[in-house]
């Protein structure tokens, strides 16, 4: 089944980037999509494109947060249907973009989602599909090298692909760095598609965010953690009613956990867990090499301790020297005054 | 898990076999073989295909009359999962003959063994150890236009006519959705807690005989991605993450004293400003004001 | 239990062999070579590596392929003499007994090192001396490249008519390879000088001559520097280059990288990274080179920690891991990971005084933590105690928990009594001082052991005579260590101004700007305080009566100290000691020449002269029980390792 019409395309070779939403907010693995397919596409002296599905109400801030990072033509296809994600309106989309699009490559983030939905676009189409890939080093010869990750990361599939026929990869997060945010909104060209798309048999009933106080740590977008400095156990309530405020998860360090205070599960750095969440608030913890370690591909950390001499200042982002017992109960009051604001303003 | 009507189900599960990828596994350099560090191949029931198994074992036990049956795409060998899906109460087996061509030409065949008959639900895992394309479900349900749902922790509600599953997102989100049926859904690996098997009910299965079909596929491909025929299974080479490195320009005693701090010798310096201090007040709010300017608050 | 290490447990292979995991042992002088030979106290050594689940050990550091190669300074395995194969043959045994690869690391040191052991005259690239040894080189002829080329064949092919399962050819830390690659190095005008394929001809011929000898069926790798921190040298550009061309040169089958080079005194101190530097803190160096390369990459550079390995072999900075002192540390962490015991994994916190700093200066290999190491022979096995005892230990300090550790593990009925609310003695000061906070490492394995173990620990509790005859003790171990010495100088001991580096460090210094600090200690002490105070903005000075301030500190912790204290803008003078201390002034002596000066210009004065014993109890005891050892620092003020080999050696005997 493998006879495919090598169809002659002039046109230099085109690289799409779907751009996945989850629950109205961009995925950062679609930037790395992104920076592979600049790397891939500079390889082959091709050109890239980014595909957006939104509603009408999220289109203007999907856009600009796009805007940010992207400098390729834009895609954007608005329907009411993206509301929420259904395998058919999703199908349906795509399909139709591609037949327009003709591109020889689609670069889909292994989520969910793009697991969901890939595969049906990929056979509606006839197009080929990879799972699960990683960077998709070159092309050599017309052809793409293509290195499938299987038996649960224990083996690597390699193979090759005519560039001229088209083909999906999904892959997963990590398969490169993502691009720096644009200096100077480059400003790209922005094209809308109106096309029909179909409502699916599979309806949304409710969306249920995690609960950062049974996450594992490792997948937690924030996370308040505590070291000896916190004091004792009890003291913990301090950095769990902050957590709580923030919508963070709270973590330890390895001296905090060996006194009993925190759950071994939360430990991070040496002998626990390697961490990279948005935000790391570190309280009470000195950041000896093996913390240190653990958490400092975290994005943003941000430092409450009294001793100016902790090599985690370091690190930090943001520091403060003072105590976390003063400090941290003012900061989640000040959250929880400003919730508090806000519900009214927002729920009208 | 509430059922909520009377009627019988008819539910398929697809089964396979596979070697377990969660030991060591090794790939011979010359021949491209996987194999494990063991004399002997540990083989088991794809995890995630257990759950689809378990869900519906559940799904009958509360719907008297229902009937469930297990299908693999297999060569003999492959048989022991449906051995295990007997063992564990599915009231029929039936293997389709094939094995190794990927799961596009899985998908087709068990499609054509679908299109003979309806199920109201068909069960699957959504990856299975050994491939991990997560490709079969979709394609399946691509093939017989039905709806869909998947990756699966937990099914809420069962109707004649609808299911109410949570299915899992990233990084811990779920969200519920309610699909028509019939349908099909693919469960994650232990989205069921398991059942146990007793050794008796496994050698009374395996007394069974196991009923064999071959299926002709249409010659056409349409309706099916295309995969590739030639693939080289390697050992993992993991990429390369970009890491801190100072540049060769530098002196030798500055690169020696960046990698000392940890690459954060331009961080340490700039870190020293941002650190604030004063009363309990004045710096909660300054940190409050970092937090909100990058939106974490 | 390997889920938490997929990655670490997978085998790879390497040519014709399965490496069972990524955990290696790369190579290492031990200096334990008899008469150049691999004798049982080196094999036992490596036994317990391949016992503890190690997939690769790359054995015999430096290794010489022929005589010139300087190398009695470190006892290394003589790879150039036939009599070697039957040692080798017996090695290997005993090493594929636990299913480890094993392989040893060969080379020619060129101008690295002195001729004054063999009075063989040493060989470089040109007649440029190491900065290291000093030591003006003769230029290599055209028959010497021969000779060696011949040789580095002639070696691989005994280590493999030993049984060895492949060799690794040394052109790291500035030996005779990477000397010819160096352009500082090298300024030859003929085929082997120039430019870069001109200069890497002769290691070219060195691979091709040993890929040649010993077949297709032995593992060839290579150990090359990833950036040598040598001013004009090979820096991680330049070695990328060089990488390459040896990947696509296509005769080796795997890349050990490692930082830092032998050249010079602080690359050398990087290339064995301490305390000082972070964890895998060259992960960074192997990344870039397993870039450019199609064969597997060994990364190298604390890596003590399965967690840390794991991180880094998913980040593809590495497809093997070079844990060799989390190995001697505790050679069993690779069963230790495996069942997911991670707590009793000793880990190693980079101390290095113990291991590499005695290597450097040609002592045998031990390990400050791990009293076994280098003596596996007689101490490989702990047999239980004859009749079981029942023992107080006073002291919870390093050398009282491994006293009670091995104790309880022996079956003896142990007390430990410890006066203070926490374990570690002086490690809770010393941790202090900046880039030690690893070091309470040793007391955290200690603490959880002992708790583990079931010792009756009473904290809080200071032990006197009466008390410990209630428990009715068998014997007595006194550990109760020391506090700093306060020597008889004049004025000293009335001075209102001056403090100990033990106060320093718990911030008990008196206030004023200008601080001098005596190291007559000569170890971490004095400039752990002296970085402390910088730390705080004020002036300091250090003097010492030696010929350089922290004299002690070994090859690989001396530069990095010295780095940071320039860098904060210490002053340090040597060979003065304190004479005087007179209503404020302060009147030092040379050593040498005798001549006092007089100093009004200080605030504080730090002094560091080591420990003095707390040995009140031990003296109280003596003739009220039966059995009384007094160990480590109440015996005699010395250094960690000290303490726990001596309380090793005493609960042993018990």
């Amino acid at each position: 089944m493998n006879s495919l019409p090598v169809s002659p395309s002039p046109a230099p070779p085109l690289v799409l980037v779907f751009a996945e939403t989850l629950w109205g907010k961009l995925e950062r693995l679609s930037f790395e999509l992104l920076a592979d397919a600049r790397k891939l596409a500079a390889s082959v002296k091709g050109r890239v494109e980014v595909v957006l599905f939104t509603t009408q109400e999220q289109r203007a801030s999907l856009l600009e947060e796009l805007l940010a990072h992207v400098r390729e033509p834009i895609h954007l296809v608005e329907h009411e249907n993206f509301a929420e994600y259904s395998t058919e309106s999703y199908t349906s989309g795509l399909v139709q973009l591609l037949q327009v699009l003709q591109p020889n490559l689609l670069f889909l983030g292994a989520t969910t989602y793009g697991r969901d939905f890939a595969p049906r676009v990929a056979a509606r189409l006839g197009y080929a599909y990879f799972p699960h890939c990683l960077l998709s080093k070159t092309a050599t010869g017309g052809k793409l090298d293509i290195t499938r990750v299987t038996h649960g990361g224990r083996v690597h599939i390699q193979t090759n692909w005519p560039l001229a026929a088209p083909a999906i990869l999904t892959m997963k997060a990590g398969v490169a760095d993502a691009p720096a945010a644009e200096k100077t909104p480059p400003n790209p060209q922005v094209t809308s598609h109106a096309l029909k798309i179909a409502a699916g048999k599979v309806r949304l009933k409710k969306r249920i965010p995690p609960d950062p106080r049974t996450l594992d740590i490792r997948q937690a977008e924030k996370l308040v953690s505590g070291g000896r400095g916190v004091g004792n156990k009890e003291n913990f309530a301090v950095l769990r009613a902050l957590a709580d405020a923030l919508g963070a998860s709270l973590a330890a360090s390895r001296a905090a956990v060996d006194l009993g205070w925190v759950e071994y599960e939360r430990q991070v750095g040496q002998t626990g867990k390697t961490v990279t969440p948005r935000l790391y608030l570190a309280a009470g913890i000195s950041g000896a090499s093996h913390h240190l370690m653990g958490m400092r591909d975290a994005g943003k950390i941000v430092v409450v301790n009294t001793d100016r001499q902790a090599p985690i200042f370091s690190v930090a982002h943001f520091g403060v020297l003072g105590d976390l017992h003063a400090v941290l109960p003012r900061l989640t009051e000040r959250i929880q005054a400003d919730k508090k604001k806000a519900t009214p303003a927002t729920s009208k | 898990m509430k059922v909520l009507h009377t009627t019988p189900f008819k539910i398929a599960v697809c089964l396979k076999e596979v070697l377990d990828a969660r030991l060591p596994l090794k790939v011979e350099a010359k021949t491209g073989a996987i194999q494990q560090d063991a004399p002997e191949p540990v083989v088991t029931l794809n995890p995630a295909d257990r759950s689809a198994l378990e869900f519906a074992m559940q799904l009958r036990e509360q719907s008297p009359g229902s009937r469930v049956e297990v299908f693999s795409v297999s060569d003999v060998a492959g048989q022991a999962a449906l051995w295990y899906g007997l063992a564990r109460g599915a009231d029929d087996a039936e293997r389709i003959e094939g094995s190794g061509k990927g799961a596009p030409y899985t998908a087709a065949l068990l499609a054509t063994r679908f299109h003979k008959e309806t199920f109201d639900l068909i069960c699957c895992g959504d990856e299975t150890l050994d491939n991990s394309s997560a490709l079969v479900g979709p394609l399946l349900a691509e093939i017989l236009d039905l709806p869909q749902v998947t990756g699966v922790v937990r099914i809420v509600e069962c109707s004649k006519s609808s299911i109410l599953v949570e299915r899992g997102l990233e990084r811990g989100s779920r969200e519920l959705v309610e699909m028509d049926l019939p349908g099909l859904i693919t469960l994650k690996a232990e989205s069921v807690p398991w059942r146990y098997v007793s050794y008796q009910k496994l050698e009374e299965a395996q007394l069974r005989n196991i009923p064999v079909r071959r299926e002709t596929l249409p010659t056409s491909s349409n309706g099916l991605p295309k995969w590739p025929e030639q693939a080289t299974p390697t050992a993992p080479r993991a990429r390369v993450k970009k890491s801190f490195t100072p540049d060769s320009k530098m002196s030798p005693a500055d690169r020696v004293r960046m990698i000392m701090a940890g690459g954060a010798a331009p961080q340490e310096s700039k870190s020293k400003s941002s650190v604030v201090e004063g009363d309990a007040e004045y710096v909660s709010e300054q940190l409050y004001r970092f937090l909100k300017h990058h939106e974490f608050v | 239990m390997s889920e938490q290490f997929p990655l670490l447990f997978s085998p790879l292979q390497l040519r014709n062999k399965t490496i069972k995991n990524r955990i290696a042992s790369t190579a290492h002088v031990t200096i334990f070579a008899e008469n150049g030979m691999p004798a049982d106290r080196e094999r036992r050594y490596y036994e317990e590596k391949a016992k503890g689940g190690a997939g690769l050990l790359i054995c015999f550091g430096s290794s010489s392929v022929h005589p010139t190669s300087p190398a009695l300074d470190w006892k290394v395995v003589e790879m150039f003499d036939d009599r070697v194969i039957p040692h080798l043959q017996k090695f290997s045994d005993t090493m594929h007994g636990y299913g480890a690869a094993v392989l040893a690391q060969i080379t020619h040191r060129g101008r690295r090192g002195h001729s004054n052991l063999s009075w063989q005259r040493l060989l470089g690239p040109s007649r440029v001396k190491e900065p290291n040894h000093r030591e003006v080189p003769g230029v290599v002829q055209r028959e010497d490249i021969d000779m060696i080329v011949k040789a580095f064949g002639q070696a691989a092919l005994r280590l493999k008519q030993g049984g060895f399962d492949g060799v690794e050819i040394s052109a790291a830390h500035c030996h005779l390879i990477d000397q010819f690659w160096g352009p500082h190095v090298n300024f030859r005008d003929d085929e082997f000088g120039g430019d870069l394929d001109n200069r890497m001809k002769f290691g070219f011929m060195v691979i091709e001559r040993v890929r040649e000898t010993v077949g297709d069926d032995f593992i060839v790798g290579i150990r090359i520097t990833g950036d040598d921190f040598v001013e004009g040298g090979l820096n991680n550009d330049i070695m990328c280059e060089i990488a390459q061309k040896l990947s696509e040169h296509g005769m080796l089958d795997y890349f050990n990288v490692i930082g830092g080079s032998g050249e010079t005194l602080p690359a050398e101190a990087a290339c064995v990274p301490s305390m000082n530097f972070p964890l895998a803190c060259f992960k960074h160096l192997s990344g870039r080179i397993r870039e450019v390369v199609k064969e597997p990459v060994i990364a190298v550079g604390r890596i003590n920690d399965p967690v840390v390995a794991e991180k880094l072999l998913a980040d593809g900075q590495g497809d093997i891991v070079a844990m060799t002192r989390a190995l001697i540390a505790d050679p069993y962490l690779p069963l230790k990971a495996k069942e997911g015991r991670l707590d009793d994994i000793r880990q190693c916190m980079g101390y290095n005084e113990g291991c590499i700093d005695r290597q450097y200066r040609g002592i045998p290999v031990g390990c400050v933590q791990n009293p076994v190491i280098g003596k596996e022979v007689d101490w490989a096995d702990l047999p239980p105690a004859t009749t079981t005892k029942k023992v107080v230990v006073i002291g919870a300090g390093p050398a009282g928990l491994e006293a009670a550790r091995i104790l309880k593990t022996r079956g003896h009925q142990v007390v430990l009594f410890e006066k203070s609310d926490r374990f570690g003695g002086q490690l809770n000061i010393a941790k202090l001082a900046a880039k030690r906070g690893d070091y309470d490492g040793v007391a955290r394995w200690l603490e959880l052991q002992v708790k583990k173990l079931g010792v009756d620990i009473r904290l809080n509790t200071e032990a006197t005579v009466d008390g410990i005859l209630a428990e009715n003790p068998d014997t007595v171990v006194v550990a109760t260590g020391a506090v700093p010495l306060l020597p008889p100088v004049p004025g000293l001991q009335e001075c209102e101004f001056a403090v100990s580096a033990w106060d320093v460090l718990l911030g008990k210094a008196p206030a004023g700007n200008r601080v001098l600090v005596l190291d007559d200690q000569g170890g971490q002490e004095s400039v752990g305080a002296a970085e402390f105070l910088l730390d705080e903005g004020r002036e300091v000075e250090i003097i010492t009566p030696h010929y350089s301030v922290g004299e002690d500190l070994g090859p690989t912790n001396k530069p990095p100290v010295y780095a940071r204290l320039y860098a904060k803008g210490v002053r340090m003078q040597s060979t003065w000691e304190l004479a005087a201390i007179e209503s404020g002034i302060v009147r030092l002596r040379n050593l040498h020449a005798g001549v006092e000066i007089e100093r009004d210009d200080v605030d504080v004065l730090v002094y560091s002269y080591g420990g003095q014993s707390v040995d009140g109890l031990a003296r109280e005891l003596s003739g009220k029980v039966k059995e009384l050892h007094n160990i480590g620092d109440s015996y005699a003020p010395r250094s960690l390792h000290h303490s726990i080999i001596e309380a090793h050696k005493y609960a042993r005997e018990i």
